[in-house]
């Protein structure tokens, strides 16, 4: 009569433990991941509000760009007023637009 | 080979437990495979614990900005808001009605109002808009069953105001506002109307001396330092126009 585990026995429960410790990391990864991104929309965000809030009172026609923490936010205004605006995020991805045309001043 | 207890007969007897050796081998095993789940756990707490950090500054950024850009979008500094030290005043607009031609008492408005919330003499006062561009302040002294109609008014809902003393004859609009403040303070934002205190709007994330209103001659900004590094990095932003250009 023999008590007790096999060595392949516990290997096999480590194995399985395994999977389930790097199926909770691989979900920490994924999570961490889209809080990533998330900020950066965030500072996308503000920062092209900043932007917007400035052209609607001084909407010059012209080009320009300002930097945020992991990109920059860019504008062109035409001589009609029409504003496209983008957020560019840290590997040069669109991470928002807006086209609009600025109140006449 | 076994890692734990077991019995192995042999030719002569039977022998029943481990050698030494497997035992050592065992334990060690045992110590070791310990040792690495407790790291695991560890590091996954702390991963967790940085997430959660991560996600409460995120979150306090977004409910501080939104929450004070709204409020300030349509005010005059001045008039409307204040800024001293880690306090910004202001009158904190919650609806609009239109006024109705009829007056039922000289103190009285019929008007048609839409807001984010129902009007309360006991905190709100009304900014009254005259047809001449003119404006004055009165206090909502009471509410009462609106005693004629008003189809001309445009919509929301009809609505009798009584007001601490009589208005301009020409009274065209009325803007309801409580008076308020907010603080950046205990490492909140926090909103303080009336006595009821200063309440947090956002998580207590951020670092206290360091988190700061900014005003310049034509902007209102704000200056977010997280109190904790694993939460991320700062925001400083534009918040409102100090003056309008």
């Amino acid at each position: 009569m023999r008590t007790g585990f096999t060595l392949l026995e516990v290997v096999l429960a480590l194995l399985v433990l395994e999977i389930g410790v790097l199926g909770v990391a691989g979900t920490l990864l994924l999570a961490s991941t889209t809080l990533t991104r998330a900020e950066t929309l965030e500072r996308a965000v503000a920062r092209a509000e900043g932007v917007l809030d400035s052209l609607r009172w001084d909407g010059a026609p012209g080009l320009g760009g300002a930097p945020f923490a992991a990109g920059e936010v860019v504008w062109s205004v035409g001589d009609s007023g029409r504003m496209d605006l983008r957020a560019i995020g840290p590997n040069g991805e669109i991470l928002l637009g807006v086209i609009s045309v600025l109140p006449a001043r | 080979m076994t890692v734990s207890r077991r019995t192995r007969r042999d030719g002569a007897g039977s022998r029943r437990g481990a050698s030494v050796p497997e035992a050592v081998v065992a334990l060690l095993v045992g110590l070791l495979v310990v040792h690495l789940a407790l790291r695991t756990v560890e590091q996954m707490r702390s991963a967790q614990a940085r997430l959660a950090k991560r996600t409460d500054a995120l979150v306090a950024l977004r409910v501080g900005r939104y929450v004070v850009r709204s409020e300030l979008r349509v005010g005059l500094r001045g008039r409307d808001w204040v800024l001293s030290d880690d306090s910004l005043s202001l009158r904190a607009f919650r609806g609009t009605a239109t006024v109705c031609p009829m007056r039922p008492a000289p103190d009285e408005l019929l008007v048609r109002y839409r807001g984010t919330r129902s009007p309360d003499p006991a905190k709100d006062s009304l900014l009254l808009l005259t047809a001449r561009g003119g404006a004055e302040v009165r206090a909502l002294a009471g509410m009462g069953a609106p005693a004629g109609s008003c189809a001309a008014a445009g919509a929301g809902a009809l609505a009798q105001w009584r007001l601490d003393r009589e208005p301009a004859a020409d009274v065209v609009l009325a803007r309801l506002f409580e008076r308020g403040s907010y603080h950046l303070a205990g490492s909140a934002l926090r909103y303080e109307r009336g006595l009821s205190g200063r309440q947090p709007l956002t998580p207590e994330v951020w670092s206290h001396p360091s988190t700061t209103w900014t005003l310049s001659a034509e902007r209102l900004g704000v200056r977010l330092v997280p109190r904790d590094a694993d939460a991320g990095a700062g925001w400083s932003g534009f918040l409102a126009w100090a003056s309008r250009p």
